[in-house]
């Protein structure tokens, strides 16, 4: 018997010697013990979730812009985009398939968790960790805003799912409501340590293959913003939104006037004195009747490359596809005419072509919106409408180059969404400025012409001589001023103007209506008119219930009785959203 | 590793053990009984062709005695008692045993050596040699001689006289391998290929890239000349000493050692030619015409003047004038009368030719020989060429130590065509879309040809002589073998054998697809005018294999043989390619002259590693009752981490010969009778190299690289396990005139790979789980007779018979779908795997009225379109009035009802002529060339069927009408594509003529004829119903059958010369 058992000790101990030399090393992936190990390896997990947001942006595209009213089919639209634009996707839809969205999600988690690791073992400084962790934890709540805003309930998951385990420890009823995620998301905003942009991180020391990286990385100020917005939180939202306008408001004179401050003129004498730094629209000074003195600078938002000066003051998320790398850039195929290498598979609504572009003046009455006809989109020789938004940097005569940018945030959303917020918190009239002619603009530029509330809602706009005086807001022109277009005081979905509000409640329900209006004929395209009116139209709906169904519906029948098909039913909450 | 076991008593111990457990599961070791008395047994050896006495024959009873017979074949033996099995043989004739069952007179009738259909060969099984009769596993062993043999893949001889395997080639294309099913289906998506033994060295059947020619898989049999092989052994259960690769069955090939120590030289040359094909029914020039002009206004985008104007319609021949041309300028281009099949077809001329010597002395003997094959396939521009070397040795160091050495080197090129859905560069395709009325050179307007070729035509299609005649599809392997076998005789139980070989195999590949005559899908940054692609893959395997056998016979009547060993294979593929476009003209083919700026490269690389302790136990009571145990304890690098690191894989096999009983004692008509069942576990680790493990991938980030996790990871992932029961009879009759193998088996897979559906939140789409269980159950058949056994005229006839029938037992997924070539095929619990699920069809409504009254609607988008005059009537399965998906059922089932050969071989003296016959009866065929070809939505040509498309209510059609893009669905996946793929097929007739050669220096002669493919009795209307699919290495392809070239009339002329 005892050389029986040394017989199954040295079998044991031979098993388990042979067993060990039976393990392979993995050659053209990266196992996950080698990994994390250090920032460069963090880095490439933060490029990791990048790219593979970059793999999906088309999809959350399609359907934040499709299931709102300015979009619409073609002829070449397959049964996958009619589906969606009829609010009805069935099973098998991918543009309904939420997996590329958690696909995102789980990557941060991923990351997120391992940064942890390393911190614990000292391969990350606190500095390190920090920046890359607010970074996607920034990132992984706008994925869910992104996700609750299309599909309403969401699996709220914070942890990585490695396994199968992992996996089935999930089941329906972890999912959560839009009113339930957001307190989550933001207490995980708030958590974090960091806030600003990157500072120490290599990723944002260089430039890689000629774009600047930062601006590809998420504002975390703006996600927390955002969600304080979704949430009712309107002053602590405009605290944060109000921050990022006044970006360099401290700096020198010279300068303080430009960053995410849509800094405009008010005259200009030549066509070439527009210089380097507005983008706005405007007819040479004297020649405002003659439409050859018409210049649309606000277009140029769209086709500056990413170096120049003026890109800086407006732009503050954006992510550059380069033609020579995969992905490719999307949008073209989305968008461009067959004829110029494109599948032509959306355009821009016949609606929001004739009865939003189409009813805008301009302050010399000229019946015209130059952020639409010619910048937006374009009539193509054979009549048909393309959105050219994506196209400025795509030559149809080099079908093979494409590439451009995927909009994400810029000075205009963030004018907007602060004058929301201001609106919501009580301030209706500096909304009312900001979406209009802007704080110089309204409030003049004289000594006497601060706008003293108290912050977030106080706005220097002086401009004197003597004494010498540089406020930041002295050429805030607001969001129509410069488009030069007349003020808004009434919307269509409204049922009185703003003239005619007895009181300030009024005013600021009327003044949330101009606020979206704006936002359409604004950020046409962008990616965000969906979600805008969700978050608008849920908030009305805990006002007075059923009025944001109704609201809803009322801003989307436009698109569809104008093409003939049928309004989609959004007469409740669930209905808004996707199965 | 094994110095833990070097000491034998250890091992005696082992055994011992291993011989108690034995005990306890009720195998009892019988103590050997003393007999008083001896018997003495008389008999007689005939020859069986001619009853004449044998002299000099042996008779002898294993471990007692031995004789030999006298001149009139008689003998005589004293013997403890009459339950002795004798052993009987003698220099050319066969070997018998022949079991006294209590007799002590008796006359046994030996048949020559080359009595093929003997059951008491000693059969080539993993461990060593046993005797057919005395086998308890389920195994096919092949032997015959293979010298007058044209084949040139071992897997064509698989193809006749094997039963319970599917033997399919992948295509006619010369050098494609065949898909090996051994008792139908064993996988889902893990390999279906038996495991492959070359001269005891482990070789796994599979691909460890992905060739960039479509449709192509690379075969290690393709590296084994046919010539060489002397032996191979199908083992279809009991392959539990292979433990968790067995589960396939394991193909065991021998290649020639010789025992002669004389010189010999053999030289064999083959030629052949095989024909064309028979065509496939297209339409002509005319019909052609007509249908283009019926789908030009089915688009609604050309008024009868634009269609007028087209260059294929414009009767006006152009003529000059002072202006320039009047007329149609194209007229000549588009008018001509072109047979495209005939245009990629050609007569295809092979040539084979083989030399072989092999001698040596008391020391050490050796064969070598050389081959070389040349083989045209029969579509223009493909063929195989290969040159294969082997040398065998076997040296005797002293009485106990003898090693083997094994090597070959083979270099084959293969120039290929792409097959399958490879659109237009697969030339099959091209040619059969091609306009009858286009040619393959330019005309110009004066209708004189130019040397120019075609470029693609007005319609899009490719230039098929382009395809067939500029393009390079160029496949190299070379291939190294080689293994040395140690054999040590420790004492008289004790033996050890070691062997340990490296299998070293490079495939590579060079492509050039040129400059105008094909329209190529662009890439991301480009318009693709030419391609030029190479890929290399590469696969290093070391594999050892040593073991301890112990053997001890307990009188005359027992026997026990153990063996205790160690086995290990260690693998490393790699696989590189890279692409390139657009170099600057046609002359330059390599990837190197294609444009910076377009370079694709890509590849992966693949290590694992397997190591299995193994142990069997054999034990053979009175030569009667026989029992096999057998345990293979096996660790993959493949496991998932949660698993044990090594999973058992154990086997119990068991046989009775009853006709060694003494009851039996009165049949003198039976020969051998016998009983034998298995029951064995093996396991399939196809689960991927890394499925198992937590990694990450890159992805790009402009020009630089994110990580992003790679997979979900399933850390119990395991291999999958196949249970087989089988039971089988032997029974051999009138001294082995008629002899029969039947075999019941059930075979159930567990823990079957499956792709599960990945919940949305987790951000991948798909994860494999062991998740399916699937189930075999069937019938093989074989039977062998010598009708006619006259002097020195023999007429011998063989059927081999299959039948299985499989089923899914569950699916964790629930049932689910595969799309294949525009089809589905269905995975449902309680049907069979391969299931062909679409719409079924009851012709077409021939009038608008009859539409109008079904009412039935297709969606288009959102949008509910009706059905309509010469639309295709589906069957409305769910009752609600939408033709879709929930309206899809079976349609069809590819596997057969019965499948296997029969053959037939008379001799008469130096004459023979031999013929094998094929035959799948009830297996369903979604032939999906044939959807392309009668599909009539778009500019490719059609067959002549739709010649009778519905075209207005007062012709009764049976076609649809014709559509542009078919908006109502005309062509969706229905039973119109399924089709009874049922044939027989006469593979081979043969026919030799041994010359009688006097003396001198020639030791014999023999010149020979083959014909390949020559009959084929079938209904199936495409190419060739035993050629289905290229690509149908798993399963879901089975019996899919798209653009595939086919096999053809072959004619071989040979001659053997030995010296």
């Amino acid at each position: 018997m005892k050389t029986n058992k040394q017989i199954a000790l040295v079998v044991l101990i031979g098993s388990l010697m042979l067993s060990s030399c039976v393990q392979t090393d993995i050659d053209d992936a990266l196992e996950y013990d080698k990994h994390y190990k250090t920032t460069e390896d963090a880095d490439n997990a933060i490029l990791g979730v990048y790219s593979s947001f970059m793999r999906m942006a088309d999809q959350m595209l399609i359907l934040n812009e499709l299931r709102g009213e300015l979009t619409d089919l073609t002829a070449y639209s397959g049964t996958e985009l009619q589906e969606i634009d009829a609010a009805n996707p069935s099973e098998s839809n991918t543009l309904a398939d939420p997996t590329s969205y958690y696909n995102v999600i789980l990557n941060c988690n991923d990351a997120l968790e391992n940064f942890k690791i390393m911190l614990e073992n000292n391969r990350m400084t606190p500095e390190e960790f920090r920046e890359r962790y607010a970074d996607l934890t920034a990132m992984r709540c706008y994925m869910y805003l992104q996700l609750a805003a299309q599909f309403g309930r969401v699996y709220y998951i914070t942890k990585p799912i490695v396994n199968l385990a992992d996996m089935r420890a999930y089941s329906d009823s972890a999912k959560v409501t839009i009113d339930q995620l957001l307190p989550l998301l933001i207490a995980d905003m708030e958590s974090l340590e960091f806030m600003d942009p990157y500072v120490t991180s290599p990723l944002v020391q260089y430039n890689l293959d000629g774009y600047d990286l930062s601006y590809f990385f998420i504002n975390k100020k703006l996600m927390l913003a955002d969600l304080y917005l979704w949430n009712g939180d309107y002053l602590k939202a405009a605290f944060l939104y109000k921050e990022i306008m006044d970006t360099y408001s401290d700096g020198e004179a010279t300068v303080n006037c430009y960053t995410y401050k849509l800094a405009a003129a008010t005259t200009w004498t030549t066509a070439t004195a527009y210089s380097t730094w507005a983008y706005q629209i405007f007819f040479l000074r004297y020649k405002e009747d003659d439409m050859e003195a018409y210049n649309n600078q606000w277009v140029n938002i769209f086709s500056d490359d990413m170096t120049g000066r003026r890109i800086r003051y407006e732009w503050i998320w954006s992510m550059s596809y380069d033609a020579a790398y995969a992905p490719s850039f999307p949008l073209i195929d989305l968008f461009a005419k067959p004829e110029d290498g494109g599948s032509y598979l959306l355009k821009p609504s016949a609606y929001a072509i004739e009865d939003l572009y189409g009813s805008q003046k301009m302050q010399n009455g000229f019946t015209l919106d130059g952020r639409g006809p010619e910048a937006s989109f374009y009539q193509s020789s054979d009549g048909d409408y393309v959105i050219s938004k994506y196209l400025y940097r795509y030559d149809p005569s080099k079908p093979y180059e494409r590439a451009g940018r995927l909009y994400l945030y810029r000075g205009g959303l963030l004018h907007l969404r602060y004058a929301e917020a201001a609106n919501r918190a009580g301030y209706p009239d500096v909304a009312y400025a900001i979406v209009n002619q802007g704080i110089a603009g309204t409030y003049g530029v004289g000594l006497e012409s601060v706008v003293d509330y108290p912050e977030p809602f106080y706005f220097d706009p002086r401009y004197t001589t003597t004494p010498y005086y540089r406020g930041p807001w002295r050429y805030n022109f607001g969001i129509r001023g410069r488009a030069w277009l007349q003020s808004k005081e009434g919307s269509v979905f409204a049922d009185k103007t703003l003239a005619e509000c007895v009181d300030k409640q009024d005013s600021i329900r009327v003044m949330e209506k101009i606020i979206m209006d704006e936002c359409a004929l604004e950020c046409a395209y962008e990616g965000h008119r969906f979600p805008d009116l969700v978050r608008v139209a849920r908030r009305m709906n805990r006002e007075a219930a059923g009025s944001g169904n109704n609201y809803l519906q009322a801003v989307l029948q436009g698109k569809y009785l104008k093409s003939g098909r049928a309004v989609p039913d959004y007469s409740s909450e669930e209905k808004w959203f996707l199965p | 590793m094994i110095s833990e076991y070097s000491s034998s008593r250890t091992m005696i111990k082992c055994l011992k053990t291993i011989g108690i457990l034995l005990l306890l599961t009720g195998i009892a070791v019988l103590p050997v009984k003393a007999q008083d008395g001896l018997v003495t047994v008389t008999g007689k050896v005939l020859s069986q062709a001619d009853q004449k006495g044998l002299p000099g024959i042996s008779v002898t009873v294993q471990n007692l005695t031995s004789v030999m017979t006298a001149d009139d074949g008689g003998f005589s033996l004293s013997l403890p008692s009459a339950d002795a099995e004798l052993s009987i043989s003698g220099p050319g004739y066969q070997t018998k045993k022949v079991a006294l069952r209590g007799r002590t007179q008796l006359i046994v009738k030996l048949h020559a050596d080359n009595f093929t259909n003997s059951v008491y060969k000693e059969v080539l099984m993993p461990l060593g040699t046993v005797n057919n009769s005395h086998l308890s596993a389920a195994a096919v062993f092949l032997d015959q001689d293979k010298s007058t043999e044209v084949a040139i893949m071992p897997e064509q001889l698989l193809q006749a006289k094997v039963s319970g395997l599917n033997a399919m080639f992948r295509s006619g294309m010369e050098g494609s391998g065949a898909n090996l099913f051994v008792r139908g289906f064993n996988s889902l998506y893990a390999s279906n290929q038996p495991l492959l033994v070359i001269d005891g060295m482990v070789l796994e059947n599979a691909q460890f890239g992905n060739s960039l020619i479509e449709g192509y898989i690379s075969t290690p049999l393709g590296a084994i000349d046919v010539q060489d092989i002397d032996r191979i052994t199908l083992i279809k259960d009991a392959s539990s000493v292979y433990g968790v690769k067995g589960a396939n069955g394991a193909l065991l090939i021998q290649t020639k050692r010789t025992t002669d120590l004389a010189t010999k030289i053999n030289l064999m040359a083959v030629q052949g030619l095989s024909l064309q094909p028979s065509k496939i029914p297209m339409l002509n020039a005319k019909d052609a015409r007509h249908y283009l002009i019926d789908m030009y206004q089915s688009t609604g985008q050309y008024s009868a003047t634009e269609i007028q104007a087209l260059p294929f319609v414009d009767q006006q021949i152009p003529v000059q004038q002072p202006w320039g041309y009047s007329g149609n300028v194209d007229y000549y281009r588009y008018n001509k009368n072109t047979d495209w099949q005939d245009e990629i077809f050609r007569p295809a001329y092979k040539q084979h030719y083989s030399l072989n010597v092999s001698g040596g002395d008391e020391v050490a003997v050796y064969g070598l020989s050389l081959g070389f094959v040349n083989k045209e396939s029969v579509v223009e521009g493909s063929d195989f060429n290969r040159f294969n070397a082997r040398i065998n040795t076997g040296i005797k160091f002293n009485p106990a130590i003898q090693v083997f050495t094994n090597m070959s080197f083979v270099y084959g090129m293969k120039n290929l065509a792409n097959e399958g859905n490879a659109g237009y560069l697969n030339p099959i395709y091209s040619a059969l879309v091609k306009a009858p009325f286009t040619t393959s050179f330019v005309y110009d307007r004066h209708n004189r040809r130019s040397p120019k070729h075609e470029e693609v035509d007005f319609f899009g299609h490719a230039n098929p002589a382009v395809v067939t005649g500029l393009t390079d599809t160029e496949n190299s392997f070379y291939r190294f073998l080689g293994n040395l076998d140690l054999n040590i005789k420790l004492n008289d139980k004790l033996k050890l054998v070691s062997i340990f070989g490296i299998d070293y195999n490079k495939e590579r590949e060079r492509i050039f697809y040129p400059t105008g005559g094909i329209p190529y899908e662009s890439i991301p940054l480009a318009a693709v005018s030419n391609q030029q692609q190479h890929r290399v893959e590469r696969l290093f395997s070391i594999f050892s294999d040593t073991r301890l056998h112990y053997a001890r016979n307990f009188g005359y009547q027992r026997r026990l043989d153990a063996s205790l060993g160690l086995r290990y294979l260690n693998s490393r593929a790699e696989d590189d390619y890279g692409k390139g476009y657009n170099s600057s003209s046609n002359y330059f083919v390599s990837i190197g002259s294609g444009s910076n700026r377009l370079y694709q490269t890509g590849g992966a690389i693949g290590n694992w590693n397997w190591l299995a302790l193994y142990g069997n136990v054999d034990y053979n009571h009175k030569n009667r009752y026989f029992v096999n145990a057998l345990l293979s304890y096996d660790a993959s690098s493949r496991y998932g981490s949660e698993i044990a690191a090594f999973q058992a894989f154990p086997s119990l096999g068991a046989a009775w010969l009853i006709s060694s009983e003494e009851f039996m004692k009165n049949s003198q008509w039976i020969d051998m009778f016998k009983l034998r069942a298995n029951y064995s576990m093996t396991g399939n680790d196809g689960i991927g190299n890394y499925a198992a493990k937590r990694y990450y991938v890159t992805q790009n980030f402009l020009g630089n690289y994110g990580l992003v996790r790679g997979n979900l990871v399933n850390e119990k992932l395991m291999p999958e396990r196949n249970n087989k029961l089988s039971a089988g009879l032997d029974l051999a009759l009138l001294n082995e005139r008629l002899n029969i193998s039947l075999d019941l088996y059930h075979s159930t897979v567990k823990d079957m790979l499956i792709h599960a559906e990945a919940p949305a939140y987790t951000g991948f789409r798909f994860y494999i789980e062991n998740g399916g269980e699937m189930r075999n159950r069937g019938i093989d058949a074989s039977l062998n007779a010598r009708l006619v056994e006259k002097g020195a005229f023999s007429w011998d006839l063989g059927l081999a018979a299959s039948h299985y029938q499989n089923e899914i037992l569950s699916l964790s997924t629930g049932d689910f779908n595969t799309p294949i070539a525009g089809g589905l095929v269905r995975t449902e619990v309680g049907k069979p795997l391969g299931i062909f699920y679409g719409y079924k069809t009851e012709g077409i409504y021939q009038t608008a009225a009859e539409a109008a009254e079904n009412q039935l609607y297709k969606m288009s988008g959102t949008v509910k379109v009706p059905y309509g005059a010469g639309d295709v009537r589906y069957v409305n399965v769910n009752g609600d009035d939408l033709i879709d998906q929930n309206d899809m059922q079976q349609i069809g089932n590819p596997n057969p009802d019965l499948h296997g050969s029969l053959w037939t071989d008379l001799a008469w003296k130096g004459l023979s002529i031999s013929a094998v016959f094929r035959y799948s009866l009830g297996n369903d065929v979604y032939n999906y060339t044939r959807r392309n070809l009668e599909s009539m939505s778009s500019f490719a040509n059609q067959t002549q069927a739709v010649l009778n498309r519905w075209k207005s209510e007062a012709q009764t059609a049976t076609m649809p009408r014709a559509v542009y893009g078919d908006p109502m669905g005309n062509s969706a996946f229905s039973d119109r594509w399924i089709e009874d793929g049922s044939y027989l097929k006469l593979k081979t007739l043969s026919l030799a003529y041994a010359i009688p050669i006097q003396s001198g220096v020639l030791r014999n002669l023999t010149i020979y004829g083959t014909a390949e493919n020559l009959l084929c009795l079938t209904a199936y209307k495409g190419y060739d119903p035993e050629i289905i699919s290229a690509s149908a290495e798993m399963p879901l392809y089975y019996g899919v059958d798209a653009f595939t070239m086919p096999t053809c009339r072959t004619f071989y002329l040979g001659i053997k010369i030995g010296l």
